[in-house]
């Protein structure tokens, strides 16, 4: 079996293990076919250089999956359902927010024929945004001037009145 | 009349509504002053003075009884309606022992210590004329000092609930005005007081027991002016009715001692003078309304509490 030079000589270069950058351009077919075949040979008989080549492989894979995302019906429902979610979430934050200033005026409304109108506006300036300490708030007030046992009734009632039932 | 205090009586303890018991009250004081008018005009008409002396010395003195009675026994009730360590229950405490203070010393002035038909002691028969006086003495002095020194510990801790509310009265120059004339006429007075010890008087010791009276209105008037302050800052709620009531009585209160004070040196003369007994009867009828008002209030919002389903169901 007659073996040219060039052959020779690639066997020779390659039985010293490829380094990375012949391997990476290995893998994308950017060798000449004679150091192909050189390298193609070794990796069949090398196992580290097998690992080492696989493990370049798997990289690819994974950054791929990054780079280009496949695109086609199943995504373009996906996205279309992530972007009606978030307008959903901030049509309810927007309604959250309109609830939560008719219980302020709705509380208001029973209390301040009680504390009187600007009382009434003074202690509500001091409620959150979320309306969370709403009732809180009120209720010490009122327990000051009717007694903790009407201010609980009267809260308790309000409570009803301005937010349960709506 | 007291068709409407037994009616209020069974109206009280249960959980009804007390509605009605304030307007009762302003519409039988307006009907009194009313006739107290007529009596007046029937007096400068025909000069009978006997017109104006009998409507004081019955209807008149029956009625501040009667209201001082209103007083003391709304004011009990609105203090059930507290809990111990609740600053207004220390408040209603105070003012429920002033209101005490106030029917005893309307007792003995009005009806108690004078020669009319309805003094059950004046028909006892060793009456005199100086056990009457000193039945009246102790009425001005109940009336008075104690009355006055009860009423300002309660208005002072009524105040603090103010302050606790987010709501503290802040007093203006007029009041700081007020209240320094005010204060000024009480060491004008007692400068008087000390001028006539030096020159030989010897007061007794109910004189002497009085004297802290008109300091103890100053410092009424300008608890009142602060509570005026805080309650117009709150804005016109029912709350608000009780408080305001209380400023309303002191400054009737010390209008009242004003026009004693003016009669006494001249500066009113008779009969213009009589105006002011017309004075005792509403600020009577103010301390009456405090209470009935504070109680109609917490009446309210107990009764609104227990129309919610939740409270129904649990109870």
């Amino acid at each position: 079996m007659a073996i040219s030079l060039a052959d020779a000589v690639c066997s020779f270069l390659v039985a010293s293990h490829p380094d990375i950058e012949s391997l990476v351009r290995y893998r994308d077919g950017g060798l000449s076919p004679d150091r192909g075949k050189a390298i193609d040979k070794h990796l069949r008989t090398c196992q580290a250089c097998r690992l080492e080549y696989q493990r370049l492989g798997d990289a690819f894979t994974s950054e791929s999956n990054f780079a280009a995302p496949e695109s086609g019906p199943d995504n373009d429902r996906r996205l279309a359902g992530l972007l009606a979610g978030i307008q959903d979430w901030e049509a309810a934050a927007a309604n959250a927010g309109l609830r939560v200033e008719g219980i302020r005026r709705r509380v208001a409304g029973s209390v301040e024929k009680y504390l009187g109108t600007p009382a009434t506006s003074k202690i509500l300036q001091s409620v959150s945004g979320d309306g969370g300490n709403l009732l809180s708030t009120v209720e010490p007030v009122l327990a000051v001037f009717l007694g903790r046992k009407a201010a609980s009734d009267l809260v308790s009632h309000v409570a009803e009145a301005a937010i349960v039932r709506i | 009349m007291p068709g409407n205090i037994l009616r209020f009586s069974r109206q009280f303890p249960g959980e009804e509504q007390p509605t009605g018991c304030a307007s009762t009250i302003l519409l039988v004081t307006s009907i009194y002053l009313a006739l107290g008018i007529v009596a007046l005009i029937a007096w400068g008409a025909t000069g009978n003075l006997a017109w104006v002396d009998s409507f004081f010395k019955v209807p008149g003195a029956l009625m501040l009884v009667w209201l001082a009675l209103l007083e003391f026994w709304l004011s009990l009730r609105v203090r059930q309606h507290f809990q111990e360590g609740e600053i207004l229950h220390t408040a209603w405490f105070w003012i429920s022992l002033s209101a005490l203070c106030h029917l005893l010393g309307a007792a003995c002035s009005q009806v108690l210590s004078l020669p009319s038909a309805i003094n059950p002691l004046a028909h006892l028969p060793n009456w005199t004329p100086a056990a009457a006086h000193s039945v009246h003495e102790i009425g001005q002095l109940l009336g008075g000092v104690f009355r006055y020194g009860l009423l300002a510990a309660g208005l002072f801790s009524a105040l603090k609930a103010h302050r606790q509310a987010g709501f503290p009265g802040r007093l203006r120059f007029t009041d700081w005005a007020l209240v320094a004339a005010a204060s000024a006429y009480v060491v004008w007075e007692f400068t008087g007081v000390a001028v006539a010890i030096r020159n030989g008087k010897h007061p007794g010791l109910l004189e002497v027991v009085q004297w802290p009276g008109d300091p103890l209105l100053v410092l009424l008037f300008a608890e009142a002016l602060l509570l005026n302050r805080s309650v117009r800052d709150m804005g016109a709620g029912w709350v608000s009715r009780c408080w305001s009531s209380y400023s309303i009585g002191v400054f009737l209160v010390l209008l009242g001692d004003l026009g004693l004070w003016l009669t006494v040196y001249d500066y009113l003369p008779w009969p213009w003078n009589s105006v002011v007994w017309y004075v005792w009867l509403p600020a009577a009828c103010a301390f009456a309304l405090a209470p009935a008002y504070q109680l109609e209030t917490i009446f309210q919002a107990v009764t609104e509490g227990r129309s919610n389903p939740a409270i129904q169901s649990s109870t």
